[in-house]
């Protein structure tokens, strides 16, 4: 769990929120006005403010990117919100330019100078130039605060200082929003400092905050001032409050289900690879039977005839997918060995199984194995070969290599990585190296807990571990030989962001439902609004 | 009035879209269980006992049940069974009992059974837990309140094991024997016996209990040195077992003629039948004594026949040797005189290939004592040695050369060289010179692997500079082979420098950055045998060989400004060779403080810190190809002038290499193909290795074999694989070392 990030989102997602709720209080007043006049230069007016509260209220379902994955529409919802902020105040702009100044004339030089900058943001278009417009949002929240503040005290309209100042501290969030444009530098000090969640990413919600409280309380006193705005406003605060507790509930709840879940799901996985080794063990088993109970092998053994045996086993190897075969008679002496038919004649009297075999005892068990890169894990069976009276004359050895395509198939089976460890070392792995290409084989486990957990005390490990400095949800089971030593483990895991990706997807259309229905209540609170308030008058 | 109705009105309106606003979001929200009481009976179990827990569950909440689980305090407790009129109990679960699919309405209670087994001891109360759920699954599960104590207290059950006394072996036929023993107490008769302590076979009574014990074991292997171990456990399931005991069974049938040295593949004779008493454990310590009457030379070509004779005090029962210094053995292929005080012996080792074989041969009395002749070692010496097909790694990744074949690497870390052999040698280094220089080589010594059957060893390089690794091997024989190897480039590993030419002590950190999230972290080397941070030693080389990824590095030294290289690349593994600068921190000094004006600098760090360039050429391109007479995998001979005509790849490799298995897939297909003669060679490997590895890869493939190595001096083979391309006149045109692709091999071929 990363809750840094994911309580980042839900911050900005509550903030960006209000900020839309102010913008839409603005644009309320304003259109208030415009319906009582139905003046052009008030409907430029309001239609900015509308069109900032919308372009707020996409920045809220943005999900910045991070462990949650990629947003819903990529990077459009970033460039639209831009789009349509840079739309909002280029529209203010013009409604400010529009509403002459009471009493002392303004300059129109200035004016032209940013109007001008406005349209060639239009100009350039959407995608080519998002650095451009990026630059732009900051020209147009600084042109609305100084015709405010012009407004403010070159005219006579002294409440509009507010206005003013509250743009003035949009500026900088602006500003620090072109920082985003910094997040690719090489110099680790500054693409640090700008990251998602960083820094300047937190002074920048502040910032925000800040705004939208300065704005919303200049709008608030003119709300108060009719009896239907603020009610209207009353419902509209009251909705949103109650769908922001919600989601940002909801979306919690959500991330620490989906975890625990998946924690359950890969138990049930690891028992699935554990049952795959079972069944690999019990394959070869059954191929040293048939090796076994071949009465033609049989004669071979007993007549000690080693030509005889090479031929009946040549394609043996390959027809059961095994990777060795070996033959002895019962004193262990080696009469083949199928992947090497030149070498024979050596004894095993001595190994663990073929002890069993001689004694009249079938074993299957995983040995671990020197190899050329890494350790391997290798499961072998045994099965005593008897004559016609049934005296056992030799032993059948059959014996599988874990590799890679055994960890493979249970990756394709099951959707998750696995590895087999020799040791602590892994033998067979899905997971690839950090190039992305060859495989992480021969790479030691680093986490002491799990080492002393399962090599050392033969448990089940659950949890959250670093492999390759990845977090993964991941169970590892101990990997016993025929002796019941532990001789590796099994691991079955997730990165621990895929669960929080397939959460995030649910948490960012949570963001954007929500938001979706903050419209939509709009219009039942308005007419509510207006219904009580003509029933008052 | 009006206005008043009015408001009431407005709130009225007010509340119900509040609420409907709540309702629309949270439907799917269901009111959990959080009420409710469970008291258990009875409070006291008796130890080592099946008892009856009846739990009544209250249901004090608005809301169904539908989902209950009791679990049990400890293993004081352990759930036998459990069953409730309307639930289904869902697990065999020893430690809860969980009941589903049935109902317990709000305000009702229900009778939970639940049937428990008790250990042989005593307890102090202890809690049972009770939780319920309305969900089926049992989601937002709630604990019950309520008397839920239970305590063992009790007489405690009989817990003395019988005591096993009179134990006797006695013998039934020559591949049987009885075991009887006594107890003082009436039990079971339980026999676990094998040829180790592991034992494997068991022969039991079943449940009768009895105070005088038989049990007859059958099947037994003549001649062999059993043990056994024999269980008792009373009514109250008290159990003691024995301890080891061994017993030896009769000999086998012995030839008494002495038979001819059968080969592998010859039928043993049935010979007669030479019974040898069988004896029980006994007090005889006295080993027998071995002697090896071996006068032959030490160095042969082929196993010698050793014979030799064996005396005891008792009775001899086997006579066995080992090649391998005594962990593997085998019987004797002759021998005369067991039963008796005095056996001669004689056996011809089934081993041919070169090395050195510590022989050792033991005898083994009736009361199983075992007496070692002297260690003597035979060495067989057909070849020189030879080493070929190396390969060369780093961590858990190949190191390819580049395309002449020249290895790049940095100084100071260590990668694993490994070389097959023929020739049976018993040492082998490696000696790096550096060129152009008068400093002495660098040796490195590679040790053998029973498991892989290969030389590996550790190659760490002092200095930078270009070295020439040569190979040296030595046989048991006094054979000596020394051959170049390889070219490798060693470049001058990072190091931490000073603005003021002072060494330091520096810790040096990397950063990888996540794939994911794009945060850093501190990059975790333990995986890859690296310490991240480290500290540097005074002349400030900085070992670090960073898999591919994007990291940056901190550099932290006293007195100095901290560096922070920029983010950088990494595509491949790779070594890092820059020099990391360091400059003097000038700050303001107050007292033991120093306060130092802070800097934004970056290090650049170029994303791909080596690069390659152009090493010699090989040898033996442009001349003839030279001499070869090698045996292909169908019997064929084939020699170095018959490559003419069509144009030729020769692949150097063996089936060992990681990387040969990656390369014959495209060999095979080009194989089929016919247009060109494309050739595998199995370096120092046989035509049977060869045909194996092609079954087992499923590939169909023509080899050439190349068992006693007589490649390796003339080509000089620096890694597997190695293609070798000849024109059509038998000109050697390239070598190229390492993978290369169906395309690439094609296109190799078309231009010849």
């Amino acid at each position: 769990m990363l809750p840094l990030q994911f309580f980042g989102q839900n911050v900005h997602f509550a903030i960006s929120l209000f900020a839309a709720l102010v913008f839409f209080a603005v644009f309320w007043l304003y259109i208030d006005a415009w319906l009582s006049q139905k003046e052009g230069k008030v409907l430029v007016r309001w239609l900015g403010f509308l069109l900032l509260a919308i372009s707020f209220l996409i920045n809220a379902t943005d999900i910045e990117q991070s462990v949650l994955g990629r947003s819903l529409l990529g990077s459009v919802t970033e460039s639209l919100s831009l789009i349509i902020r840079l739309a909002g105040y280029f529209c203010i702009v013009l409604g400010q330019l529009l509403d002459p100044l009471q009493k002392v004339p303004h300059f129109k030089g200035i004016d032209k100078k940013d109007f001008s900058k406005d349209s060639s943001a239009k100009a350039v278009g959407f995608g080519s130039a998002a650095n451009l417009s990026h630059l732009l949002a900051p020209v147009g929240a600084l042109s609305i605060a100084g015709l405010y503040w012009r407004r403010a005290t070159t005219g006579l309209e002294r409440h509009y200082k507010s206005v003013a100042k509250s743009f003035a501290v949009l500026f900088l969030y602006e500003v620090l929003s072109v920082t985003h444009l910094w997040r690719g530098s090489t110099n680790p000090n500054v693409s640090q400092l700008v990251a998602a969640f960083g820094p300047l990413w937190i002074i920048e919600q502040i910032v925000l905050l800040v705004a939208a409280i300065i704005l919303g309380r200049w709008v608030w006193q003119y709300l108060t001032r009719r009896f239907m705005s603020q009610l209207f406003m009353i419902f509209t605060t009251l909705t949103m409050v109650i769908f922001l507790l919600t989601t940002v509930g909801f979306t919690f709840l959500l991330v620490s289900n989906v975890q625990k879940n998946s924690l359950d799901d890969l138990q049930t996985a690891a028992s699935v690879l554990n049952y795959a080794i079972d069944g690999k063990k019990s394959e070869t088993l059954a191929n040293a039977q048939s090796i076994a109970e071949n009465p033609a092998i049989g004669r071979s053994v007993s007549a000690q005839n080693h030509d005889a045996l090479v031929a009946q086993t040549s394609t043996f190897l390959h027809d059961k997918k095994l990777s060795s075969l070996i033959i002895t008679n019962a004193n262990g002496q080696v009469l083949l060995r199928a992947e090497d038919p030149n070498r024979f004649g050596d004894s095993f009297s001595s190994d663990a199984l073929v002890r069993r075999a001689i004694a009249g005892q079938s074993a299957s068990g995983a040995i671990s194995r020197e190899g050329v890169q890494s350790p391997l894990i290798i499961l072998r069976s045994i099965v005593p070969i008897h004559n016609e009276s049934g005296i056992i004359v030799g032993t059948a050895l059959t014996s599988l290599t874990v590799n890679n395509a055994f960890v493979d198939g249970v990756k394709h089976a099951t959707g998750l990585d696995s590895t087999v460890y020799a040791g602590n070392t892994r033998s067979a792995t899905t997971l690839l190296a950090p190039d992305g290409v060859s495989r992480g084989v021969g790479v030691k486990e680093s986490s002491q807990a799990v080492q002393s957990h399962v090599l050392t005390g033969g448990q089940v490990y659950k949890g959250s571990v670093s492999v390759q400095n990845r977090q993964y949800l991941a169970v590892y089971l101990p990997l016993r030989d025929v002796d019941n030593h532990v001789i590796g483990m099994l691991f079955i895991g997730q990165p621990q962001t895929a669960v929080l990706q397939a959460a995030g997807r649910s948490v960012e259309l949570t963001f954007v439902f929500t938001a979706c229905l903050l419209l939509l209540t709009i219009v039942p609170a308005y007419f509510i609004a207006k219904y009580l308030a003509s029933q008052l008058e | 009035m009006i206005k008043l109705m009015v408001r009431k009105q407005t709130l009225f309106v007010l509340i119900l879209f509040c609420v409907g606003m709540v309702a629309a979001q949270v439907p799917h929200v269901a009111a959990a269980i959080n009420s409710c009481s469970a008291t258990v009976q009875p409070h006291s179990v008796a130890p080592y006992s099946s008892q009856a827990l009846q739990f009544t569950l209250n249901n004090t909440d608005t809301a169904d049940i539908q989902w209950v689980t009791i679990t049990s305090p400890s293993d004081n407790f352990v759930i036998d069974t459990a069953n409730a009129p309307g639930w289904n109990q869902e697990s065999n679960n020893i430690s809860a009992a969980v009941f589903q699919d049935g109902s317990l309405t709000a305000g009702s209670s229900q009778l939970f059974q639940v049937n428990i087994v008790t250990p042989n001891q005593q307890s102090s109360a202890e809690n049972w837990t009770v939780e319920v759920s309305d969900d089926p699954g049992g989601a937002n599960s709630y604990s019950c309140s309520g008397t839920l104590s239970t305590t063992l207290v009790g007489n405690l059950a009989d817990s003395t094991p019988p005591t096993i006394y009179n134990i006797d072996v006695v013998p039934v036929s020559a591949t049987s024997v009885s075991v009887t023993w006594q107890t003082d107490e009436p039990s079971t008769s339980i026999v676990d016996y094998g040829l180790d302590t592991i034992y494997g076979d068991q022969v039991s009574n079943g449940s009768a209990l009895t105070t005088s014990h038989l049990v007859t074991l059958t099947g037994l292997k003549h001649r062999s040195s059993y043990h056994y171990q024999i269980t008792s456990t009373d009514a109250a399931y008290n159990t003691s077992p024995s301890g080891d005991n061994t017993f030896i069974t009769s000999d086998p049938p012995v030839s008494l003629a002495a038979p001819t040295v059968a080969p592998v593949a010859a039928v043993v004779t049935p010979a007669t039948v030479t019974e040898i008493p069988l004896l029980k454990k006994s007090a005889e310590k006295n080993p027998p004594t071995v002697k090896v009457t071996y006068s032959g030379p030490k160095v042969v070509a082929t196993m010698p026949t050793v014979a030799g004779s064996a005396d005891d005090d008792t009775l001899l029962a086997s006579v066995q040797y080992s090649t391998d210094s005594g962990k593997n053995w085998l019987p004797v292929d002759s021998v005369t005189g067991l039963g008796s005080g005095h056996a001669t012996f004689s056996f011809t080792p089934k081993v041919s290939d070169d090395g050195n074989y510590g022989l050792l041969v033991r005898a083994i009395d009736t009361s199983s004592n075992v007496g070692l002749s002297a260690p003597f070692t035979i060495v067989i010496d057909r070849l020189p040695p030879e080493l070929s097909g190396s390969l060369l790694s780093l961590g858990p990744q190949v190191l390819e050369p580049g395309s002449d074949g020249t290895f790049t690497t940095v100084a100071g870390i260590d990668q694993k060289l490994t070389i097959s052999s023929v020739g049976g040698p018993t040492s082998v280094s490696i000696s790096a010179q550096l060129a152009r220089s008068k400093r002495s080589a660098q040796v490195f010594t590679l040790t053998y692997s029973e498991d892989t059957g290969l030389w590996s060893g550790t190659l760490n390089f002092s200095a930078s500079g270009q070295y020439n690794l040569t190979i040296h091997g030595q046989d048991g024989a006094g054979n000596t082979t020394n051959r170049n190897l390889s070219i490798v480039r060693v470049l001058a590993p990072a190091r931490v420098v000073t603005s003021d030419h002072k060494s330091v002590t520096a810790t040096v950190t990397a950063y990888y950055q996540l794939p994911d999230t794009k945060n850093w972290v501190v990059w975790d080397g333990t995986g890859y045998s690296q310490h991240n941070p480290q500290l540097t030693p005074r002349s400030g080389t900085v070992g670090l060989f960073l898999p591919a990824g994007t990291y940056y590095l901190k550099v932290k030294a006293p007195g100095y400004h901290t560096l922070v290289s920029s983010t950088f690349t990494l595509h491949e593994s790779t070594p890092l060779t820059t020099e990391l600068k360091l400059s003097v921190a000038h700050g303001l000094r107050i007292g033991s403080a120093n306060f130092v004006w802070p800097t934004f600098g970056i290090q650049q760090i170029a994303s791909t810190s080596v690069s390659t360039q152009a090493g010699r050429r090989n040898s033996l391109v442009g001349r003839p190809l030279p001499a070869l007479t090698l045996t292909d995998t169908d019997g064929k001979i084939l020699h170095a002038g018959e490559f003419k005509g069509v144009p030729t790849d020769l692949v150097a490799g063996t089936t060992w290499a990681p990387t040969m298995s990656e390369q014959l897939p495209a060999v095979s297909a080009l194989q089929a193909r016919q247009t060109y003669r494309v050739l595998p060679i199995a370096l120092q490997e046989n035509a049977g290795k060869a045909r194996a590895y092609a079954a087992i890869a499923g590939l169909k493939l023509r080899w050439l074999v190349d068992p006693n190595s007589s490649l390796s001096s003339s080509y000089g083979v620096p890694s597997v694989p190695t293609h070798y391309f000849v024109d059509r006149s038998g000109i050697v045109r390239s070598v190229v070392v390492g993978v290369l692709t169906e395309q690439q091999m094609q296109d190799m071929l078309g231009s010849l």
